[in-house]
């Protein structure tokens, strides 16, 4: 049935490696055997024009070096393209209507490759909200709307108060997620670490107790500030903030805690699954 | 921005529908060619030609081991000379040779270098000029058709059938020291020169990279090769051994029937204007005055020999070779330098300008090729031994090589040249204190002397015999005092002209 897919990979491959000193033959076959040929077998009608554009897209991507191996990057993408390369195509190309599958694709290649000229961090924070996409057809309106919040230019704090207190569970994501060290990866977005286990989820600030768990992150950016920093204070339940007394319910003994200069601190207790999210407004 | 405005803006990227429905690309934004010719590197090294070892390091240097059997692990990437040398020689346009025992790819990188700069592999085999004892100037340059030479009636009238090979940017002489010896003068001044001539007629061969190969001295060449021709290649390197892991791709390659040299990519295929531009990086990639003053410490009193004469000028190696002895004949006892410190006693010569010459275009090629903006000292330690290898010929009777622990650099010169630098680099920086008035004499010279008064100008001429004299009352005669003291001499003798014209000047306002 698909013999003809074969034989295109197969010359694209040959092709490619009279072309390109770097071409890597073996990685190629892999990708068309259990990228390319699976999803041309997901679709309802035979549609060869799309598994050839699948394929020019793989092709396209192991050029540029964005694919460089299966092992590294088949089951962990790192980046929006190979994410929309290995999981979102696979998934939800099928489920799209044959008329609109080209042009998707070239959106979704020139939306996801923008991504490479822009800070690390970026990459990393819609990486971490793609798994919330349910349509390919969505694609730029979810993006728009997930980089919207954190693409807002922030507002320097001033730290003169009055505060606001916000518990965020990090258990809404991961059950057994005991929040450790954290670090910003955007102005705006957090990356906490579980203190036990490998996982890792990301935090998105906002101000109004808008602030939000997003899921597990690969990201491993770091995203320094530079400001004068007010002094804070700890004990049993409340932080002292340049003076300014906050309540922080429920929390016993500090685990770790990060301030940024858009007017948040964000604390974590050694024996609580819960983030205290404290804003300037 | 915000969001929605700049997803937009990244719509416009470069995939695209065609009008069939297909997703296609437009190109890809072009890569700086120093990445192109590594890529070349890397597809030669995995490909074509396994070398077992990277022999030029950089960076930071780790050593394993213990005083008898050491390794030295560099922090940085490495290349092998076998193949990293005849890429750069493509680069800057020189001259090269390949020396070492048949069978070990010599023509088959020349060939690949051929095919880089975007020859036909038919063409490239061709083009090859194979030297044999029978090889006549006419085979080697060409030669008028008999027809032409019954109907002229004058020389200029016959018109020259000339080879191929002499105008092709990459120039292929395999086994050239097969070449008879008159053969050889018509290579050299090709080479040289960049021309050939026959019946009043000159074919200029442009631009071009040249590769010659030799087996080694026990595979035998069959005439010497001239000085002159020897004098003219710019850089030599050795053949790497095999290394049985690599067994495999041999086997790969019968079973296959294929050559690398079947299968070159197109994207490490250059164009004329490709290397026309890598030629022109090249050139603008900078020497730092450190680096030069660095080299210039180092090879420059490598030239100098205490005992050729009384006279300061005339104390270099020149000087007894013009009067028939060698350096193994006066670097004795009646020396009274440290043969051990100085590094005039390991050299039965220095170095001539052509050899900077060459190394300075190297080094730039080399920092070009990894990326960098200028040469670093890195550079100049790896290229120095290819460059030297055949133009600094050792002083075997030295005591220096009586050690046992340097008796084998009589053997391993790339080893020796090295050590050579390693030390100029150690006695740099201890001689720097003395050099500091010589440096500050030498920068007021480069500020000019016209908008000095005279008396100023007197000044500094007592400033440099003071300075003179100070250097030989505290410090002995040696290589690095000898290269300044001839400056020093330079820069009086130079603000001595300037004071004469003054006062040339002054007089003829007089009359």
């Amino acid at each position: 049935m698909v013999a003809w897919l074969d034989e295109l990979i197969k010359t694209r491959d040959n092709e490619a490696r009279n072309c390109h000193a770097n071409w890597d033959s073996a990685l190629f076959q892999k990708l068309g055997q259990d990228l390319v040929k699976p999803l041309f077998a997901r679709l309802k009608k035979p549609d060869p024009l799309t598994a050839e554009s699948y394929l020019n897209l793989v092709q396209e991507a192991m050029l540029c070096g964005y694919l460089k191996s299966w092992d590294r990057y088949g089951y962990r993408p790192k980046t929006v393209l190979q994410h929309c390369l290995m999981v979102l195509i696979p998934e939800l190309l099928p489920a799209l209507h044959a008329k609109r599958r080209g042009e998707l694709l070239a959106q979704l290649w020139n939306i996801s490759e923008a991504f490479y000229q822009e800070p690390p961090w970026l990459n990393q924070y819609a990486l971490s909200r793609l798994g919330e996409l349910k349509s390919l057809a969505k694609f730029e309106g979810f993006l728009k709307s997930v980089l919207e919040p954190v693409l807002k230019p922030i507002e320097k704090s001033t730290w003169r108060g009055p505060f606001k207190v916000t518990q965020v569970n990090t258990r809404s994501v991961d059950d057994e997620f005991l929040p450790g060290s954290m670090r910003l990866i955007g102005p705006s977005v957090l990356l906490v670490k579980d203190r036990e286990r490998k996982a890792q989820l990301t935090l998105l600030l906002q101000k109004d107790g808008k602030s939000q768990v997003l899921g597990s992150s690969q990201a491993s950016a770091n995203y320094l500030e530079d400001f004068d920093r007010p002094k804070l204070q700890f004990s049993l339940g409340t932080l002292l903030i340049e003076n300014q007394l906050v309540n922080l319910p429920q929390l016993s003994v500090k685990e770790e805690s990060i301030m940024t200069e858009s007017g948040f601190v964000v604390v974590s207790a050694v024996d609580s699954q819960l983030l205290w999210v404290v804003e300037n407004p | 921005m915000d969001a929605s405005s700049l997803i937009d803006q990244w719509r416009n990227g470069r995939a695209f529908l065609s009008p069939e429905g297909r997703v296609e690309f437009k190109e890809r934004a072009k890569k700086p060619l120093a990445m192109k010719l590594r890529r070349a590197y890397q597809w030669i090294s995995k490909n074509a030609i396994r070398s077992p070892y990277c022999d030029m390091e950089f960076g930071p240097v780790m050593t394993l081991g213990h005083s008898e059997i050491q390794v030295q692990i560099a922090k940085e990437h490495g290349y092998s000379s076998f193949l990293l040398l005849p890429l750069l020689t493509l680069m800057c346009s020189r001259r090269m040779v390949f020396i070492g025992a048949p069978g070990r790819g010599k023509t088959t990188v020349a060939t690949l270098m051929a095919l880089i700069a975007g020859e036909k592999l038919e063409d490239v085999r061709k083009g090859i000029q194979r030297g044999h004892p029978q090889l006549t100037i006419a085979d080697l340059l060409g030669s008028p058709l008999p027809s032409e030479l019954i109907r002229a009636e004058r020389s200029e009238e016959v018109k020259v059938s000339w080879r191929h090979w002499i105008s092709k940017r990459v120039k292929i002489i395999d086994e050239y020291n097969r070449i008879p010896t008159k053969t050889q003068s018509a290579l050299l001044s090709l080479m040289a020169e960049g021309i050939a001539e026959m019946y009043e007629q000159v074919i200029h061969c442009g631009r071009s990279a040249w590769f010659l190969t030799a087996n080694d001295d026990l595979g035998g060449g069959t005439f010497q090769v001239i000085e002159a021709l020897k004098d003219r290649i710019d850089i030599v390197v050795r053949c790497t051994p095999f290394h049985a892991r690599f067994l495999d791709t041999i086997l790969q390659r019968i079973e296959q029937s294929q050559r690398a040299e079947d299968f070159l990519p197109q994207d490490i295929i250059f164009s004329e204007d490709e290397l026309n531009e890598i030629d022109e990086g090249v050139r603008s990639v900078e020497i730092p005055k450190e680096i030069r003053d660095l080299l210039g410490f180092c090879l420059g009193q490598l030239d100098f020999c205490r005992q050729a004469s009384l006279r300061m000028e005339y104390m270099n190696k020149d000087t007894l070779h013009l009067a028939g002895r060698r350096v193994g004949h006066v670097c004795t006892e009646d020396c009274p330098l440290d043969k051990h410190e100085n590094l005039c006693s390991q050299t039965e010569s220095g170095v001539s300008a052509r050899c900077y010459e060459s190394l300075f275009h190297y080094a730039k090629a080399l920092a070009y090729f990894r990326g960098r903006k200028e040469v670093s000292r890195d550079d100049i330690r790896q290229l120095l031994p290819w460059i030297l290898h055949e133009k600094l010929p050792m002083n075997p009777q030295s005591q220096f090589f009586q050690k046992s622990e340097n008796k084998r650099y009589l053997t391993d010169k790339v080893s020796w040249v090295q050590q050579i630098f390693d030390r100029a680099t150690q006695q740099f920086a201890a001689y720097e204190p003395i050099r500091e008035p010589i440096n500050a004499l030498k920068k007021k010279h480069e500020g000019g002397l016209d908008h000095l008064s005279t008396g100023e100008i007197r000044a500094r001429i007592a400033e440099i015999e003071k300075c003179l004299e100070g250097l030989l009352k505290k410090n002995e005669l040696n290589g690095p005092l000898y290269e300044d003291l001839i400056l020093l001499k330079s820069l009086h003798n130079w603000t001595c002209e300037a004071l004469e014209d003054r006062s040339t000047r002054q007089g003829s306002l007089w009359v």
